[in-house]
């Protein structure tokens, strides 16, 4: 089989070199997977394929880090979204569908009475913790080891003595109800919230789920100080649950940060809250010159639309656990003891025994550059838009990719 | 304003990172310099440099041929630099002139101290090369360079308050700094706890982390600030394998290191 070859990617990667610091920034970075097997740039997708500069193409498993839930060009959005762009994209102030939006978010989230838009999850999980700091007049957050909320100072790795913003955020070993009940109590009547992701899916590791004491702990803390919950579904939007992902897990949060998969890749963030919340966010100063444009609220009115009536959650955790499943089988047969993590629709392989992830990193390459884009160190996505012809051809290319890896380790 | 309880502390953190450097590379230019070489084959002695005002304290003894530094004292020195305070000891590694009170023990003190400052401007004449001297000693000065940020990652990570206060969230383990084309260069970092270890290399067992520069020239570049490490990721002059997140926690750390190699004027 001809493998994938990267000369544009590499060529464009060199002049962004001279006039963008780092050449390609953030999580995008040629650092975050493996130079030599990875694309750095692509021209389109469509589905669940996307192709790179130098005319590759991929089975994609990482559906634009997760915004992709029908698919790229899912036609019946795309169609909304052009025909806003049409009628005039950002004008003076909010078109109706704003309201719209909003009607149908709390009509359809679980408990949640409001919702504000923003533009990056980001911007929700910031304005969610500004927001718990004012309502509550106390500072102190509390997030996860190793979870992201994006990129903002509070949260992001950027960790310098100069930046400040680190100070009053407190960190706990995901699952650890014991150093959660001492951060409590250690810092009694200073936490204003807690913000977890549903369930951990941190870098370079294997996925965890919450386990059976762990939401009613969160939630009998939080009660006790008087803290708020934050939840941050911004990468599982809509994977776990249509109703937020909170109901798949049985916990009721105060703020609800959603984001990615919401309008199928165009650009807008939700934060949603319960009514306690909503005097405190209505004198919040909150807004972005882009935030109220009209296109993406187009957008997430017709996926949130697409995704209810194809009943996507049922496709997606179908065909993720055959996914989930084949390389589990074609693993063990190439001597491997594989540890699938997540959810289906959410899923990331590790080997067992292998926590550095030397072998992810061969296994991973293997697969890219024979056109199936599975991420080493960050977990993969499923969209309604994988078929099983799609995961067919995926098993195929991973019996070759296990065998040369098997061949790696001998 | 820095108030000066904090610019005592940066001025004593900066003395371990230069001294920590300085010393330790000092071990490895005998190993190919002609001049350094016959100093340490033809005497023995023990050089204490020590800081006052919680500065460190640290021997460079030169015994059967080899030259080593001891961390701790417990060789006896035959003449002890004694440093007012840590800026002056940084001053002696930063080329400008400290204030020092020689403690002397032995009747050959001027020798010995002759031969202290030959070894100490044979590192400064290799860690600033002229072209020629590059060209004719790069895997060398390479290797220093390389030695050289991980000692400083070193001392950093010990000294430093704000990242002592993150250092249990990098795991434990070793990690690598390669060069393809040039193994001997190989030098391991250990992290346990809270300390670190520098090992030079090259070994076989498997790092949990490695970086790979593809050549002696990229390794230099990026090490010299020439090339930016995250271009040199994406051009493939150097590679990560293995525990990524453990190299990534090194950045903040490196940066605490520059911050300290670059300040100006303040000892
Ligand atoms: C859980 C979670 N929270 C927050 C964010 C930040 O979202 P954005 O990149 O849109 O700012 C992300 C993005 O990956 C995420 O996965």
């Amino acid at each position: 089989m001809e493998h994938h070859g990267f000369s544009k990617s590499v060529e464009l990667f060199k002049r962004a070199a001279k006039v963008i610091p780092g050449g390609i920034y953030g999580p995008k970075s040629p650092a975050f997977v493996i130079p030599g097997s990875y694309p750095y740039y692509f021209s389109k997708g469509k589905g669940c394929r996307l192709y790179d500069v130098d005319g590759n193409e991929y089975i994609d498993f990482m559906c634009g880090y997760g915004s992709q839930i029908l698919g790229y060009c899912y036609e019946p959005v795309d169609k909304e979204a052009i025909r806003q762009i049409k009628e005039g994209d950002l004008l003076n102030g909010p078109q109706p569908m704003m309201v719209s939006l909003a009607e149908t978010l709390v009509e359809q989230i679980s408990g949640m009475d409001w919702a504000v838009f923003t533009k990056n999850g980001t911007d929700s999980t910031t304005l969610a913790v500004s927001l718990a700091r004012v309502h509550t007049g106390k500072k102190k957050i509390i997030l996860a080891k190793g979870a992201y909320h994006g990129s903002a100072n509070w949260c992001s790795s950027n960790d310098y003595p100069v930046l400040s913003e680190k100070t009053d955020i407190l960190t706990f070993s995901y699952n650890n109800t014991e150093e959660l009940e001492s951060l409590f109590k250690t810092h009694r009547g200073e936490i204003a919230a807690i913000i977890l992701t549903p369930y951990h899916h941190p870098s370079f590791a294997a996925q965890v789920m919450p386990g059976d004491t762990f939401y009613p702990t969160v939630e009998r803390l939080i009660k006790a100080e008087g803290a708020l919950f934050i939840l941050d579904d911004i990468r599982c939007n809509f994977r776990l649950s249509l109703e937020g992902s909170h109901s798949f897990f049985g916990c009721q949060p105060d703020l609800l940060a959603m984001g990615k998969s919401a309008a199928n890749g165009q650009p807008i963030s939700i934060l949603m809250g319960t009514d306690a919340l909503r005097k405190t966010a209505g004198s919040f100063f909150i807004t972005g010159t882009f935030w109220m444009s009209g296109m993406p609220f187009a957008a997430a009115l017709s996926c949130l639309k697409a995704m209810k009536e194809l009943d996507i959650l049922s496709h997606m955790n179908r065909v993720g656990t055959l996914l989930r499943e084949g390389l589990t089988d074609l693993g063990k047969a190439a001597g491997f003891d594989i540890l699938m993590s997540g959810p289906p629709a959410i899923p990331f392989m590790m080997f067992k025994g292998d926590e550095d992830l030397y072998l992810n990193q061969i296994f991973c390459s293997e697969m890219t550059r024979r056109g199936v884009y599975l991420h080493p160190h960050h977990n993969w996505f499923i969209s309604w838009a994988h078929k099983e012809e799609d995961i067919e051809q995926t098993l195929t290319t991973a019996q070759e990719a296990f065998t040369i890896t098997a061949a790696a380790v001998s | 304003m820095k108030d000066a309880l904090q610019l005592k502390k940066e001025q004593r953190i900066a003395s371990f990172v230069y001294s920590g450097v300085a010393l330790s590379l000092l071990q490895y230019v005998p190993l190919f310099d002609g001049i350094s070489a016959k100093i340490i084959k033809e005497t023995s002695f023990c050089v204490g440099l020590k800081a006052l005002g919680g500065g460190p304290a640290r021997r460079i003894i030169v015994r059967n041929g080899a030259l080593v530094l001891e961390e701790k004292e417990r060789t006896p020195t035959d003449i002890t630099l004694l440093f007012i305070n840590p800026g002056d000891m940084s001053n002696l590694f930063r080329g400008m002139k400290p204030r020092i009170i020689p403690i002397i023990k032995t009747f050959r003190f001027k020798a010995i101290l002759s031969d202290f400052r030959t070894l100490m401007s044979r590192l400064q004449y290799f860690m600033n090369p002229d072209e020629e001297t590059l060209e004719q000693h790069f895997s060398h000065i390479t290797g220093l360079l390389i030695h050289s940020a991980l000692r400083g990652v070193k001392e950093v990570a010990e000294q430093d308050d704000y990242v002592k206060a993150r250092v249990d969230n990098i795991p434990d383990g070793e990690i690598a700094l390669q060069v393809a084309e040039d193994p001997s260069l190989e030098t391991r970092m250990r992290k346990k706890g809270r300390f670190f270890t520098i090992l030079p290399g090259p070994w076989g067992e498997n790092p949990n982390a490695q970086l790979i520069f593809k050549t002696t020239r990229a390794a230099h570049d990026v090490l010299k600030d020439r090339q930016n490490a995250m271009i040199a990721l994406g051009t493939m002059e150097l590679a990560i394998r293995g525990r990524i997140s453990m190299i990534q926690s090194l950045f903040p750390i490196l940066d605490r290191l520059g911050y300290y190699m670059n300040r100006k004027g303040e000892g």
